[in-house]
């Protein structure tokens, strides 16, 4: 049985920008051809031979070992999303007193204070909107307790935001000061009412604030703070 | 039959992750480093590439490719993306080129010794089953990331055969790549 020529030609424009040599009729071409073959524009086999001759070009010439501080870093940085059951994922267990926290993002219908009605050492505190904000008008409130260095975020009116773009990112301020503010970790919201645990990875000491700042969407070590969204100073109950 | 680690990566087993780290992090971090990024690209698209990766490894598909191929694939397209984005493309390019030119790329600089991974040994096995000139387009291709524009005006060859040879060498690398042991009776065709 003959194959269809349009699959070999698919093939040979997939090779084409594999190797750098589309250009916009072959865009257009190769999309006609997916349509009418049903084929998506995922990886394909020629994306997968150029990527392990990439490979085999790096391994030539010998890898250079990828620096500790960034491989702690990306540890501390890819987002773990919890499921419903609200098991929390041990995901940093890096011994580095710098990694971060990562947040586990869990979406909970209607926002209530009452699962930590039986947490008494918890302090409180209102998001308000931050000097400056890109975004206003988010509400809510966050509870903390040092004890356990943990807590909970609550949100309404946070936008939806498109996770390979922008990330919400928490920041912790404690008794170091804001030049010393803490990392939180990512989370994302799907413009409802969000509840977001949180678990710093290194400690919190006498927190006084938390800020949310947008970030891109692998997360910052360092932010500057410039797209501003919600704030809330803690008070002790 | 047990999970391949990026299968386990997909099911989100922060174990996995770690591993999947400790394995490919200096191949993700080498790709990075020979595009021509400054360092603080190259951490830059590192956290991005691994961010993906746990994104992304619930499409991958032991059947269709191996874990070094998928690995190096996603690094790729985003390492592309990210010099597209510096616009920084059109410098490194004309340097690329300038080093291909010097260089000459007629084949291959050696081997060094010591372990390398199963999938880039049979990479290179295979592409050396490649003709001279596909070699060579292939390398300048994929290897320094000219386009086949820069790889004509560089060797001199007519855009249309860069475009076969980077065409033909590709598909017939893939062709090798889906065999068990790629066959040296298949050479240079």
């Amino acid at each position: 049985m003959k194959m269809d020529p349009s699959i070999d030609r698919l093939e040979e424009l997939w090779a084409d920008r594999a190797t750098g040599g589309e250009d916009a009729a072959d865009v257009a071409e190769a999309r006609q051809l997916r349509r009418r073959l049903g084929v998506s524009d995922d990886l394909n086999c020629m994306d997968f031979a150029a990527g392990q001759l990439g490979a085999g070009f790096t391994h030539e010439l010998g890898l250079e070992a990828m620096p500790a501080h960034l491989e702690r870093s990306i540890m501390a940085r890819v987002p773990v999303r919890a499921t419903r059951s609200m098991k929390l994922v041990p995901w940093l267990i890096t011994a580095a007193a710098a990694s971060i926290a990562i947040v586990l993002t869990l979406k909970q219908p209607g926002l209530s204070a009452e699962p930590f009605a039986d947490q008494g050492q918890f302090v409180r505190a209102s998001w308000a909107d931050w000097d400056s904000p890109e975004v206003a008008g988010v509400r809510g409130e966050v509870a903390w307790c040092e004890d356990a260095q943990s807590g909970y975020m609550l949100f309404t009116g946070l936008p939806v935001n498109d996770p390979s773009k922008d990330r919400y990112h928490l920041w912790i301020f404690d008794s170091r000061g804001m030049s010393q503010r803490i990392s939180g970790g990512v989370f994302d919201s799907d413009g409802g009412e969000v509840k977001v645990p949180i678990h710093p990875g290194i400690r919190v000491c006498g927190a006084q604030a938390f800020a949310i700042t947008i970030e891109r969407p692998e997360g910052v070590w360092v932010s500057d703070m410039s797209r501003r969204v919600s704030i809330a100073q803690l008070a002790s109950k | 039959m047990p999970l391949t680690l990026l299968q386990r990566v997909a099911k989100k087993e922060p174990e996995a992750m770690r591993e999947c780290v400790a394995r490919f992090g200096g191949l993700v971090w080498s790709l990075a480093r020979r595009a021509g990024l400054t360092e603080s690209e190259c951490e830059d698209v590192s956290q991005e590439i691994f961010s993906e990766l746990w994104s992304v490894c619930s499409r991958y598909d032991p059947d269709v490719a191996g874990e070094t191929a998928f690995v190096a694939t996603i690094a790729r397209r985003r390492i592309i993306d990210r010099q597209r984005r510096l616009g920084a493309q059109r410098g490194m390019i004309a340097g690329a080129a300038a080093q291909a030119q010097a260089n000459g790329y007629e084949g291959a600089p050696p081997s060094k010794p010591g372990e390398v991974a199963e999938e880039a040994t049979k990479a290179m096995k295979a592409f050396t089953l490649l003709s001279s000139d596909q070699q060579r387009v292939l390398r300048m291709s994929v290897e320094l990331g000219l386009t086949h524009e820069l790889i004509a005006k560089s060797t001199g060859m007519p855009l249309g055969t860069v475009k076969t040879h980077a065409r033909r060498g590709l598909m017939k690398l893939r062709e090798l790549l889906g065999e068990d042991e790629p066959d040296s009776s298949e050479v240079n065709r």
